[in-house]
């Protein structure tokens, strides 16, 4: 391997650069994301706080424009520099054509951005996968981008840490027709099926955009609410 | 200078623009169709310098259909106006480009609009519009007879009285009008007044 190109094939037609980031992603925190027809949410949960630190939380899930969020698992400086992206081509895109940016489109030129960085000399590419959700003229929408750049559009999964279990869980439980706060319910199940400890409630982030269009982040005391109505279930 | 007035009525738009193609005292083409189609509702109509006119069109239909193959997702007049607007104000301090445009377009969800923009970037959308010189006198009459949400026989018999004042009083004799209407079905040439 030589100094300055990082991602090259294997002999076996792999990539092992981002087979290494998505290794990196798996044993990162976890994150839920489910879609109905009302709204989208995206559940995230992060690392223990570091002790003696006085930020109650850190921010983990990230407003790139009005209707749209986005939240990640990995290397959360990598989703940081991915948030920044986000945010340049969702403005951009309002100050060349005067309206806000779809969902689809802004999928389109950050994966292209992202697959830059597997294609490029002395880089390495992006340890983090990403949830991005939004509400536009095509509706709810939730999309899955993985370090590759490929992109999916799913109704419900998750991403980090035992994300597996959490995938086979909202697999059977998802339905088309369920409300936010039961989707928020279901995704705070799921997220506990994840970690043998029990979610602390400093340590869960909600985001949640729904029929009106704003995507807006739960501050502490909703996310205590549905803590409680759910110990109380 | 280029002659050409629009109309919003219910669930339409209407054009009526000259034909006629003038170099110095001598008309050098009478039945120029001078609207090109961007997408497949939406019309743009550009008038000026001559050069400028079929650059600036020819770049503006290219990079819209660039745009909507890139992404896939139709583009919306409100979109379109925005960038030709984006664009005219870049050139305005690098190369000025000196072209009036107006743009028309029927979308589903919003219905008919239309925008004018002039040769410094302002953008306005507008109920009904004229360009060029034909404009100091064709306005007061639209000002005075134009009613929200027409039907298509008293749109054209409005278009009729306007031209009418233009055979009338306006020095140029611009030949023929050509009467173009985008609808929900699309865009298509109703005759020439």
């Amino acid at each position: 391997m030589t100094k300055t190109s990082i991602t090259v094939f294997s002999s076996k037609g792999r990539l092992t650069q981002i087979d290494y980031a998505n290794n990196a992603v798996s044993s990162s925190n976890p994150v839920i994301g489910i879609k109905t027809k009302n709204g989208v949410i995206v559940i995230a949960n992060s690392s223990k706080n570091i002790e003696l630190g006085e930020q109650l939380r850190n921010s983990k899930i990230f407003i790139i424009s009005r209707n749209i969020g986005l939240t990640g698992s990995g290397l959360q400086t990598d989703l940081r520099v991915m948030v920044k992206k986000a945010r340049k081509i969702a403005q951009n895109f309002q100050n060349n054509f005067g309206e806000t940016i779809s969902v689809k489109q802004l999928i389109n030129e950050l994966s292209n951005f992202i697959q830059e960085f597997t294609h490029s000399g002395g880089v390495r590419p992006f340890g983090v996968s990403i949830f991005i959700i939004g509400f536009d003229n095509f509706g709810p929408n939730l999309f899955q981008v993985n370090p590759s750049g490929s992109f999916f559009k799913i109704t419900s999964g998750g991403i980090g840490k035992n994300s597996n279990i959490a995938i086979d869980f909202l697999k059977r439980r998802w339905s088309k027709e369920l409300e936010i706060q039961d989707c928020i319910k279901l995704g705070l199940i799921a997220l506990q099926e994840t970690s043998d400890f029990s979610i602390s409630k400093n340590q869960i982030h909600i985001g949640i955009i729904d029929k009106n269009c704003i995507f807006y982040i739960l501050n502490q005391k909703q996310i205590e609410n549905f803590i409680e109505t759910l110990l109380e279930n | 200078m280029d002659t050409v007035i629009s109309l919003i009525g219910r669930n339409f738009g209407i054009l009526a623009i000259d034909t006629i193609s003038p170099r110095s005292i001598f008309i050098m083409k009478k039945d120029l169709n001078k609207c090109v189609e961007i997408g497949k509702n939406k019309y743009l109509i550009v008038s000026g310098l001559p050069g400028d006119v079929s650059q600036f069109t020819d770049f503006i239909q290219k990079s819209v259909q660039l745009n909507s193959l890139k992404t896939g997702i139709p583009f919306s007049t409100h979109s379109v106006a925005n960038f030709v607007r984006k664009e005219l104000s870049e050139c305005l301090r690098k190369n000025p480009v000196k072209v009036n445009l107006t743009i028309l377009g029927f979308d589903d969800s919003i219905g008919p609009s239309l925008y004018f923009i002039d040769y410094l970037g302002n953008l306005q959308r507008m109920n009904y519009c004229v360009q060029g010189h034909a404009s100091l006198l064709v306005f007061s009459l639209l000002d005075r007879h134009f009613k929200k949400e027409m039907d298509i026989k008293p749109a054209i018999g409005l278009l009729v009285k306007c031209i009418g004042v233009l055979k009338n009083r306006f020095l140029i004799n611009q030949v023929g009008f050509l009467i173009k209407i985008i609808d929900s079905k699309g865009c298509r040439s109703v005759g020439i007044l």
